[in-house]
């Protein structure tokens, strides 16, 4: 590993006190014990590999199948979307597949992963083919065999990939959640930290100023956080926490850096303002930016179109055509797709290039910078699903979870009431609107605030923050207002139709 | 003096085996196969009863239509999915239910068969309420002793062994956790 350098920034913004979390005794005390986390990985991996052999030897029901019904009714979105939201990237911590990867990274050759992969591309790639291309054709969400099969083919690949290569390469570069994983992480209230950020943005990239070390950091001769002790092990992902602020993506809290740093206190779990750190992104990517137009994508276009009558009556017939070698369902749903992607790429690009020409500074650094601005509109409208799912499917998963463990008992999925779409013969119309509608209007007002925000990191004064946000806010409403359910949920609700574009 | 004994020791034992317990919900016996050898096994109602009460709301309103040959699927749709439940519900010894249930649907049918839309729409109603009571008498637990304790156990015991192991393994074999 390369020596890591303690770069001090010339100016660096007055730091507000934070709170700590491991300063709660019982905390750290988890923190350093030797069990933290691979009790958890072990469990994990356990029912991992109980999961894999019920996909194989139990039931064809995709919905009482273990492996499916986990990885795609509870894994996706559920644990994956509030886990995030609530600790960042902590599923890492105790993924099975990442389990699998860093035993094998034990007995690791030692390849250096090429730099040209040394992003966010392999991993957003992996997530759009495996999403809208692997799981068409293989239909590996409904059939368990095929659920299992991919997941034992995702943990030989991190398996290969820790045994060839330095560091935790498969889960920060390859694993298909890493790239939705580490912006969706950003939203998370707590990030660990050795020093505060720099805030203060300049020149045509908008750099900002590197992270000021704490000063137990500065004189550390060890740097065991990161490289461990005779007995303990440094960050197996590679982070320096000395420098890495408040922005770490990668981080998957598995403290092993708390447990190795010779200074207790140094390193801190600071709280701070959920979504707060949407607007002080260090060092932006573009991947990071393309992740969240995916992630807009599946929940916009998806959700809004990809179902049934809800598809414009042109995507429907045209797509079996055009997208031959799917059936005319995949056809259509991969189109939507598709199309959605194309059309976020094409309106946000064109607003990043307005205020990239309104900031005279780089096209490149205005595009990844104001991205962020638009993760509410897609954390709000999941979160708004997710809790529609709990009310209308939680019968269903508290009836499965404990026959699991063998009790047995049939609760009625709908315990809260019928929430289905309604034009799908749902009953609760009133209810199911204010679900799907409710988020979607406070994730517009939080995306705007936070796009304020992020032009106010980089405009002199609060005018000039509101005109650079303006375009931005104008898209947030068009995509609201024109692209997502509004126009169906409106039309059914005035015109007793879908909407103009629903057929 | 609580966060101070929260922060002991014994405190990350406790904490290892609540974790433990916690993650013991896993299924030694994978969920069975509909169509394998132990087809009988299989107590996850939640594909069955979802389609019986689905194929109840259909028939309920072909015969308000006085479409029968709605119905008749409709009534060879619940009888397909019965089984299961049914063989649930005698393990929970609920006869009285499962006659009830059959009674209704058996009058049901006689009355679709004959094409008396008023009898065949009452007992409908009768069929209902009989689901209502199945509804019931499932949604009270059963507990498979055996399986809660080899799921309580087993993981539990596999996770002490190793972190008992842990100290020897880390020392020996030099790895670093």
């Amino acid at each position: 590993m390369n020596q890591p350098t303690l770069k001090l920034p010339a100016i660096i913004s007055s730091a507000r006190p934070q709170i700590d979390l491991l300063a709660w005794r019982p905390l750290d005390a988890i923190a350093r014990s030797l069990f933290f986390p691979l009790g958890l990985q072990v469990a994990v991996l356990l029912l991992f590999a109980v999961a894999v052999y019920d996909g194989f030897f139990g039931s064809d029901e995709s919905g009482e199948n273990l492996i499916t019904w986990g990885a795609f009714t509870i894994f996706f979105w559920p644990v994956v979307l509030s886990s995030s939201v609530l600790l960042g990237r902590a599923w890492c911590a105790v993924c099975p597949i990442g389990t699998i990867g860093a035993v094998a990274n034990r007995f690791t050759i030692g390849l250096k992963w090429p730099r040209l992969f040394s992003n966010l591309s392999l991993s957003l790639i992996a997530f759009v083919l495996v999403l809208w291309m692997v799981r068409p054709i293989t239909g590996f969400d409904t059939v368990p065999s095929q659920t299992a099969w991919f997941f034992l083919i995702v943990a030989a690949v991190a398996a290969v990939t820790g045994l060839l290569f330095t560091g935790r390469v498969f889960c920060r570069h390859v694993c298909p959640i890493s790239a939705p994983l580490g912006v969706m992480s950003l939203v998370a209230p707590i990030s660990l930290q050795a020093a505060p950020r720099g805030e203060l943005r300049s020149g045509p990239s908008l750099e900002v100023a590197p992270a000021q070390p704490a000063a137990a950091c500065q004189e550390c001769p060890t740097q065991a956080c990161y490289r461990g002790t005779t007995d303990r092990e440094g960050c197996p992902w590679g982070l320096y926490p000395a420098v890495m602020g408040t922005m770490n993506r990668y981080c998957s809290f598995c403290l092993k850096c708390v447990k190795s740093c010779p200074t207790p206190g140094t390193i801190k779990a600071a709280l701070s303002w959920p979504l707060s750190r949407l607007w002080k992104v260090s060092q932006p990517r573009v991947g990071e930016a393309f992740s969240i137009l995916v992630l807009m994508t599946i929940f916009l276009f998806h959700m809004a179109w990809g179902h049934g009558i809800r598809t414009p009556t042109f995507i429907r017939d045209a797509a079996p055509d055009v997208i031959p070698f799917l059936s005319a369902e995949d056809a259509i749903f991969v189109s939507v797709e598709l199309i959605g992607l194309a059309t976020m790429i094409g309106l946000y690009s064109a607003v990043a290039f307005v205020s990239s020409k309104m900031l005279n500074v780089r096209y490149r650094a205005a595009f990844t910078l104001f991205a962020f601005a638009y993760l509410p509109l897609f954390i709000f409208r999941a979160l708004g699903y997710l809790l529609r799912d709990v009310l209308s499917s939680g019968g269903e998963w508290v009836t499965f979870g404990l026959s699991q463990i063998g009790v047995h008992l049939y609760l009625d999925p709908e315990l809260f009431g019928s929430f289905s779409d309604p034009i799908f013969g749902g009953t609760t119309y009133n209810v199911y609107a204010a679900l799907l509608t409710v988020p979607i209007l406070l994730g517009l007002l939080v995306a705007g605030y936070v796009a304020y925000r992020i032009a106010r990191s980089v405009a002199t004064d609060n005018g000039r923050a509101l005109r650079l946000a303006a375009p931005h806010l104008a898209l947030m409403l068009v995509i609201v207002l024109a692209l997502y359910e509004f126009p169906y949920l409106v039309g059914y609700k005035i015109i007793g139709a879908p909407g103009l574009l629903y057929g | 003096m609580a966060i101070g004994i929260l922060g002991s020791s014994g405190a990350r034992v406790l904490f290892v085996t609540l974790l433990a317990c916690a993650f013991a919900a896993i299924p030694l016996a994978p969920s069975a196969r509909a169509d394998g050898p132990d087809a009988g096994t299989d107590r996850l109602l939640i594909t069955e009863m979802a389609a019986i009460k689905a194929s109840a709301g259909k028939l309920s309103s072909a015969l308000e239509q006085a479409d029968f040959e709605t119905a008749n699927g409709q009534l060879a749709a619940i009888k397909g999915n019965w089984a299961a439940v049914r063989s649930e519900l005698e393990r929970r010894d609920s006869t009285e239910i499962v006659a009830g249930f059959e009674s209704a649907m058996s009058r049901v049918s006689t009355a679709v068969e004959t094409g008396d839309q008023e009898a065949a729409s009452a007992n409908a109603g009768q069929l209902t309420e009989a689901l209502g009571a199945v509804n019931k008498s499932l949604e009270s637990a059963d507990f498979d002793g055996g399986r809660i304790v080899t799921a309580l156990l087993l993981p539990l015991l596999l996770i002490a062994a190793l972190t008992l192991a842990l100290p020897a393994i880390t020392r020996k074999a030099g790895v670093k956790l």
